[in-house]
């Protein structure tokens, strides 16, 4: 089967920084191909296009769906246009996978799924945290009743913030009002706790600026004022139905935590999942049951289903993954793990989160989703 | 109900005889009668902490004395076979010191003078038996969780011990003349006695290594490994010290079954068991039994004297134990593995 002709647009940090897609395509080679690039800077495309050996670049979305044979295109622009180039991407019948946050308003959204849909089109969204071995094991084991009903779980989904280290590029767009934490970190926790309990149904939150400016701690941009007009704080607390809820945050105060990166407490255990290899001590993913063994409560740290290895796999892979994915689902006709109808509902809770801040009301969801088992 | 008139008699292994002094004076049921050491300092100021009306300067006035039901021995090895069958000759249940004698010839005389006295013998290193951890360890293996016991490795680094609270030299505790050994002995007794319990069965053979990694001005050793084979086939590692530095104590132990294993690691006090824990593989940490109450000890002892209860741990196994521990200091000397005297006939 030949590799999956590719098109990249957007060729910024995420398209060509360490932790990003294009350097990191070399294991999967022989599914994905990048044949193309665009980006709406003048020349930047060019020159990552020549960077990278990709045969060709173009300085805008429409150029390239018209000028190259794709068979998917890889969104890795800011956030702001997600929408409108996702919906193009789809309407010139390609393929799709995208970065996080899948658009920023739910008309936006509702489009990608109607097209997605009417051209039997495969879509990918980010996060990919649901991919990650304890992650689907967390699922599997609630869904088992391992730890009985679910009463509640605390997500911790945020870092301290793009300024308060040493960001390779001006941070001061991830302050301002239509970014922030909640879409940038916010969006993983929501993602992981919905992917592992399914959709929630309420949302209610509060949001707020910690500061008003934020001074650049490191990197190039050491030293400059941000003022701060999203708000960089957010807590939010879903509603599944049936007293189950949980906490996220999406908030850029996180500089450091001791504490499991995911708990979910249910009427017979727990589980607890510590966040390693990224940060976290301990076995990635632990049990506590009443009943463990012999009558007895106590943790159990189960061995992850075939080992290490496909976490080191996905871990090598970086921001890749996105293009992994999509490469395996359009190859076997699959339908993605990272699925659309879960990225439509996850924004529809930041959103609802946003509007509950606002009104102080518990805000109702509407959509829904389901992922393969 | 009559109360257990109860004498202490010898204070050398302190770390013991004072908590069990404590319990005898304020436990329901027992009294502390009298106390005697071979410093009057010692035994004067127990008089005084523990409110002992009665300080001997002989301890065979507290012995023979028909007014004594009971006799706490601790005094060291070399004296204590002779206080025990004093003991038991006058008809004086007892509890008594580790090791039991110097010799398993006196440790012999011991046993003949217990058997058919009708005293009720409690050996110091079996206390543990009655001490939570040890207690669910051997429910554990009885409900078979781990299958067939087959193997074990049991460690304690502890440091130098002190001869008394206010002495940290080591006196009586490093003195050929006076106990069986040093830093392997102090502790590995123990786990013989508790692995001869959870088995059913004794040592036949062992062999070790000692050394004097952090005190060689000793005359006894500072560090001991063992390995001991016992009669159906399990083998055990025993490694034993005086070479931890303050607050370096740990005390840990595997066992390992035909069908599962526990771990307890003394230094995070954390208790691991592995075996049956369907649906899920591999360890399971579990909340660790509680501290071990030694005064609470004193309530088998009195229950088993009243006739209320089987003795945990009879005079018979101080002989074993001591047989054990003897045959390892034989097989570091002869270089070879010695399987220990079978019986104190
Ligand atoms: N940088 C990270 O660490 C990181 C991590 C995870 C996810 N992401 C996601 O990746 C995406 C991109 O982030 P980034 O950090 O690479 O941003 P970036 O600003 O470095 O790069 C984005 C690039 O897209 C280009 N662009 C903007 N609008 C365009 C359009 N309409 N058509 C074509 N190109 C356009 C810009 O010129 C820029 O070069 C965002 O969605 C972000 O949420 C970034």
């Amino acid at each position: 089967m030949s590799p999956l002709r590719i098109g990249v647009l957007g060729a910024g940090m995420i398209a060509t920084g360490g932790g990003g897609v294009l350097p990191n395509l070399d294991p999967i080679r022989h599914k994905a191909e990048v044949v193309a690039i665009a980006d709406v800077v003048p020349d930047l495309a060019r020159t990552v296009a020549e960077t990278f050996g990709i045969p060709h670049a173009f300085t805008n979305l429409g150029a390239m769906l018209d000028g190259v044979e794709l068979d998917a295109v890889v969104n890795l622009t800011p956030i702001p246009v997600h929408g409108a180039t996702c919906a193009e991407i789809l309407a010139a019948g390609k393929h799709l996978a995208t970065e996080k946050p899948l658009a920023t308003s739910m008309e936006d959204a509702d489009r990608i799924c109607e097209l997605a849909a009417e051209h039997e089109l495969t879509v990918v969204c980010a996060p990919f945290n649901m991919l990650y071995p304890d992650r689907a094991e967390a699922r599997r084991l609630v869904r088992e009743g391992a730890i009985g009903k679910v009463a509640f779980a605390r997500v911790r989904s945020s870092h301290g913030g793009p300024a308060s280290g040493a960001w390779p590029a001006d941070p001061t767009w991830f302050y301002q009002k239509g970014s922030g934490p909640l879409f940038d970190m916010g969006v993983y926790g929501i993602h992981e706790i919905t992917g592992i309990l399914g959709p929630a149904k309420r949302v209610v939150a509060f949001a707020g600026i910690t500061e008003p400016t934020r001074t650049v701690r490191g990197g190039p941009f050491q030293g400059k004022t941000i003022d701060v007009t999203a708000d960089d704080n957010v807590l939010m607390l879903l509603d599944f139905g049936e007293s189950t809820f949980a906490v996220v945050d999406g908030t850029f105060n996180v500089n450091a935590a001791r504490g499991p990166k995911l708990e979910i407490y249910g009427r017979e255990g727990t589980i607890n999942l510590s966040g390693r290899p990224f940060g976290g001590d301990g076995p990635p993913l632990e049990i506590f049951r009443l009943d463990a063994v012999g009558g007895l409560r106590g943790w159990i740290a189960p061995d992850m289903p075939d080992g290490d290895a496909p976490m080191r796999r996905l871990v090598g892979l970086h921001r890749a993954v996105l293009v992994d994915h999509l490469a395996d689902c359009v190859a076997t006709g699959t339908r993605p793990l990272l699925n659309l109808e879960h990225a439509r509902h996850v924004l529809e809770i930041m959103l609802k989160a946003d509007e509950a801040a606002r009104t102080g009301q518990a805000q109702e969801l509407t959509t829904t989703f389901s992922l393969p088992t | 109900m009559t109360e257990l008139r109860v004498a202490l008699v010898g204070l050398d292994h302190w770390y013991a005889a004072l908590p069990l002094a404590d319990g005898a004076r304020s436990r329901a049921g027992l009294s502390l009668a009298g106390v005697w050491d071979a410093d009057p300092a010692r035994a004067a100021y127990v008089g005084q902490r523990y409110d002992v009306g009665r300080v001997e300067a002989d301890w065979r006035a507290l012995v023979d004395d028909p007014g004594i039901d009971a006799v706490l021995s601790f005094v060291s090895p070399d004296l204590n076979p002779e206080v025990c069958v004093a003991a038991a000759k006058a008809g004086k249940h007892i509890i008594a010191n580790k090791p039991l004698a110097l010799r398993s010839e006196d440790a012999s005389r011991v046993v003949e003078a217990v058997r058919g006295s009708g005293v009720t013998f409690l050996p110091a290193e079996s206390r543990q038996r009655l001490g939570p951890n040890a207690q669910w360890l051997r429910r554990w293996l009885q409900d078979g969780r781990i299958g067939q016991l087959t193997s074990a490795a049991m460690t304690t680094w502890a440091g130098l011990p002190a001869q008394w609270p206010d002495d940290r030299t080591p006196g009586w505790f490093v003195d050929p003349a006076r106990t069986v050994g040093g830093g392997w002995v102090d502790h590995s007794i123990y786990q013989i006695d508790l692995l001869r319990w959870l088995l059913g069965e004794e040592v036949v053979a062992i062999s070790g290594q000692t050394a004097k990694h952090a005190h060689p001005e000793l005359e006894v050793e500072d560090y001991g490994a063992a390995t001991a084979t016992f009669a159906g086939g399990a083998v055990a590692t025993l490694e034993n010290t005086w070479t931890a530095p303050d607050g370096g104590f740990q005390s840990s132990y595997t066992v390992v079954g035909s069908g599962g294993a526990v771990r307890m690691d003394g230094i995070q006090g954390r208790l691991l068991v592995s075996g049956e824990v369907e649906p899920f593989s591999g360890w399971v940490e579990v909340a660790p039994p509680g501290r071990h109450d030694q005064a609470a000890d004193l309530d088998h002892w009195a229950a088993v004297i009243r006739g209320e209860s089987d003795p945990v741990a009879t005079v018979e196994d101080a002989w074993h134990n001591l047989a054990a521990c003897i045959a390892f200091y034989e097989s570091v000397n002869a270089g070879r593995t010695i399987s220990p005297r079978e019986d104190p006939a």
